[in-house]
């Protein structure tokens, strides 16, 4: 039977200058994507980022018992800067300069909160002055359930986050992995397609049925990765599908042929 | 994102409506109003989505066919049963993009839908206010609607009632449980203390628990997928010696095995994602 199908040399004409294009171009996509993933300043640091959060709740609970006691907002918050002994500690400190100065409790958080670094802590600080703007007296006896409500949704919006982010990284791993024995497999399928025409007596070009099994599993890897991006809610599915294409290509270029070894 | 929207709008051309009726389903109807309403475009119809993903899928296929023939120098008969494979892909792939937007906003919506209630509650609660709730959950840095509370407040700075505003936000998001949320904090005629708590009645251990099963099931569906994938070259094996040459040429059969593959991916993924996103809703 004459071959109507190219060889894979055919379609793959410098097998280095491939090897070099695509680790070139998975190499990109990587840098994209990590560099989107570290946008977000809550990545890095998500180590600063609990430390500000446990030591701002830290010191809002001192604050709270202090108002608590009966004393004047002011005062409360002096008090609490002066029992505080946390890693917030210079910024607190500034704080007490500010109060003997004569700015009243308001000012004071504001300072505070321009201080602070992450968003989702400034906002806490936001909540307490509105908090002190309507019920000064009641804060007191508000503000615990307050600290301890926050305490939880923080612990509960990172459990979740760091599922769902395992979770995201364990299934792009498993996806792409999967893309190398994908190449793998077509790469011994040549050595079962010879041992089933053997046994089979069928008379067929064996070139043939290898270029379409790997361009038929290329679309396969690419599809597949594709839907599973979907499912675990990537927001650009196709880079996971590009990356895993070219992880097929190259460790299909990179595998020998099963026979020939 | 905003490039296929204006490929929607440039290849806009009248198909006639009882062909869209029957292409477009009511999940890519709901997208597309959801997609219209996101991107703030009001041209956006399902005749423009479905006869530009024809016209894109069938000018790509036919360049695909060119070079495949051409360059590659494959086989006639071949080039044009990729091609035709391409067409299906092609086509798909532009006429399900809103429903992926909605779906991908939905799943993370959802999420974060009982988070951000509880927060919402809990600030409505202390403050009595639905624009300071608002810039709490703003700062929260919740992805999606963190941004779209940006826009809210600024429209209630520009006068808008909070409420109203909220209101008319909650009508178009997926995430049922967000939705119907929201639409009750946002009146507040009948904002009261037992209203808040019914907000968000589930505890902490319970959402965990909801989120683990979505979760679980999500990698079961993932994993589901890679195993199909690695079953598709021996199939493709065991099936050769049944085949008779003669009859067909067998360098088709895994084009053929990819289009049914694909069959069985959509209708796997149409079965099961249902289910797994009823898990959050």
């Amino acid at each position: 039977m004459k071959s109507f199908l190219p060889s894979i040399s055919h379609l793959i004409f410098n097998i280095y200058f491939q090897i070099i294009i695509i680790i070139t171009i998975i190499f990109i996509l990587s840098i994209y994507l990590l560099n989107k993933l570290l946008r977000n300043r809550k990545t890095i640091n998500l180590k600063k980022y609990f430390n500000e959060s446990i030591e701002l709740e830290n010191f809002l609970t001192l604050f709270a018992s202090n108002l608590r006691f009966g004393l004047s907002p002011e005062l409360s918050l002096l008090k609490s800067c002066n029992s505080y002994s946390g890693t917030l500690k210079n910024k607190i400190k500034q704080l007490k300069n500010y109060i003997s100065s004569g700015l009243n409790v308001f000012q004071v958080l504001s300072i505070l909160s321009k201080e602070l670094y992450f968003d989702e802590n400034k906002r806490v600080i936001y909540l307490f002055m509105k908090m002190l703007n309507k019920a000064p007296r009641k804060l007191g006896h508000v503000a615990y359930d307050v600290i301890n409500n926050i305490k939880e949704l923080r612990e509960l919006r990172f459990e979740i986050d760091t599922m769902f982010s395992r979770m995201k990284l364990r299934v792009i791993l498993l996806s792409i992995i999967s893309s190398i024995v994908y190449a793998f497999m077509v790469k011994i399928s040549y050595f079962f397609l010879f041992q089933t025409t053997i046994f089979s007596k069928i008379k067929i070009n064996l070139e043939n049925f290898h270029v379409s099994l790997f361009i038929a599993t290329a679309l396969l890897t690419f599809i597949n990765s594709y839907y599973i991006s979907l499912a675990i809610g990537i927001s650009r599915p196709v880079i996971i599908s590009i990356i895993s294409e070219l992880l097929y290509l190259l460790a299909y270029l990179v595998i020998p042929r099963i026979p020939s070894i | 994102m905003s490039i296929l929207l204006k490929v929607y709008n440039y290849m806009d051309f009248p198909l006639p409506m009882k062909i869209v009726n029957k292409l477009a389903s009511d999940e890519l109807k709901e997208s597309i109003k959801y997609l219209s309403i996101r991107s703030g475009i009001e041209y956006l119809s399902t005749r423009a989505i479905i006869s530009s993903s024809i016209a894109l899928s069938s000018i790509i296929s036919f360049l695909c066919f060119l070079v495949l023939t051409f360059i590659f120098l494959i086989n006639v008969f071949l080039s044009f049963l990729l091609s035709i494979l391409f067409f299906i892909i092609i086509y798909n792939f532009i006429l399900t993009f809103p429903i992926r937007i909605y779906q991908h906003d939905k799943i993370i919506l959802s999420r974060y839908a009982y988070l951000i209630l509880r927060e919402l509650s809990m600030v409505i609660s202390i403050t009595g206010s639905l624009l300071d709730a608002l810039i709490f959950i703003k700062f929260g840095n919740y992805p999606i609607i963190s941004k779209d509370m940006k826009s809210i407040i600024l429209s209630c700075f520009n006068g808008f009632p909070p409420g109203h505003a909220l209101n008319m936000y909650a009508s178009f998001l997926p995430s049922i449980t967000l939705r119907n949320g929201l639409k009750l904090i946002s009146n507040p005629n009948i904002l009261s203390s037992e209203t808040l708590s019914s907000i968000c009645y589930l505890t902490t251990s319970e959402i965990k628990g909801i989120l683990k099963d979505h979760q679980s099931k999500i990698e079961l569906y993932c994993l589901m997928l890679i195993v199909l994938g690695l079953l598709f070259p021996f199939s493709y094996l065991m099936l050769i010696p049944f085949l008779k040459t003669h009859v067909i040429d067998l360098s088709i059969i895994p084009f053929i095995m990819i289009i049914l593959h694909i069959i069985l991916l959509s209708l796997l993924t149409k079965k099961l994602m249902e289910k797994i996103r009823g898990v959050l809703n």
